[in-house]
């Protein structure tokens, strides 16, 4: 009987520390931001030099903000991994 | 005799004392702590549903700016993401009002399962976006080729040899090619899930991540591309003496 109590009170603190785990990651900090995108276009026709470079680094910027959403999908993949689904 | 009998029930109400436990502690604990844990889950419940409502405010915004994806896709998404933003603020003023445990649970329970925002939605979103981007830069990086041809090609008019850069044009093409074709795929095999497809929807997702990689990694290499043409187009126009 009073391994009965010993095991109830081993759930016990078993329930507290999983409940603990899953209010400590529900409130984990910011999940990554979603914020609109506006992507450079480069001008058509214009072949000169000066425009192929104006275009180069509209692609430069293309390519930053490719990375930065990369690591918008990086975060999201991560929070996956750690999504409380089985609820409180 | 007596000490025996007075032992044996000694142990005895011992033991009923250790099972049940004080009377009092039995009746009036429960209630208080149930009372807690129905605060404590409404309160953990808003503070989920709101973070919730605030990513999928922002995704609505992100969808809207999407250049590459379909109006039919961006039409689908956008009436998806508003109808997740009414039903999880109905289901917050549910559990607001729930005031009985089990079902409050069941509740609270519902903002992962029927919704999967963070396992699924978002991360969808964003591949769908990164996808946006890489077609953009793709298509930058093609009208960027077709300029470099034509001024190889005038080149060539004039007796310049430029094979080289020509082999880095072809170079370049193929490299917008399979990005183009890594986008395609990546929209292909995200558009269609949901928060039924969870948690099969983890390996699709890391699959799309790994064809964005690999298309960010053709779209660098077709820049760098076009960055040597244009530098060897530069010092051939420099270089008067005929190739």
């Amino acid at each position: 009987m009073l391994n009965n109590k010993i095991i109830a009170l081993s759930l016990g603190v078993i329930v507290l520390a999983a409940g603990t785990y899953f209010y400590l990651n529900m409130n984990k900090a910011p999940r990554s931001s979603v914020t609109p995108s506006t992507q450079a276009v480069v001008k058509s026709g214009d072949n000169s030099d000066a425009q192929i470079d104006a275009d180069l680094k509209a692609v430069d910027s293309n390519l930053n903000s490719l990375d930065s959403q990369s690591g918008n999908v990086d975060a999201s993949i991560n929070q996956t991994q750690t999504d409380p689904s089985s609820g409180f | 005799m007596k000490l025996k009998i007075s032992l044996f029930f000694f142990v005895f109400l011992t033991a009923i004392f250790l099972v049940h436990g004080p009377v009092s502690a039995q009746t009036a604990t429960p209630r208080v702590s149930q009372e807690a844990r129905i605060t404590t889950i409404k309160t953990r419940s808003d503070i989920e549903i709101d973070k919730r409502l605030d990513s999928l405010n922002k995704a609505a915004a992100r969808i809207a700016g999407a250049k590459k994806l379909s109006d039919a896709d961006k039409q689908t998404f956008s009436t998806e993401i508003q109808k997740d933003i009414a039903d999880l603020t109905a289901l917050r003023a549910k559990i607001d009002t729930d005031t009985d445990l089990a079902t409050l649970k069941a509740d609270a329970k519902t903002i992962y399962t029927s919704f999967r925002v963070y396992a699924v939605f978002l991360p969808q979103i964003h591949l769908l976006s990164a996808a946006d981007i890489m077609g953009v830069a793709a298509d930058n990086l093609s009208a960027i080729a077709t300029k470099l041809g034509t001024r190889l090609t005038e080149l060539k008019g004039k007796g310049k040899d430029v094979s080289a850069l020509e082999t880095l044009l072809s170079d370049m093409n193929a490299k917008i090619a399979d990005a183009k074709t890594q986008y395609a795929a990546v929209e292909s095999e995200i558009v269609g899930l949901t928060p039924a497809s969870y948690p099969g929807s983890t390996a699709t997702i890391k699959d799309a991540r790994e064809k964005i990689k690999t298309g960010a990694a053709d779209l660098k290499a077709a820049r760098n591309d076009a960055k040597q043409i244009r530098d060897g187009i530069h010092d051939l126009n420099k270089n008067n003496v005929k190739q």
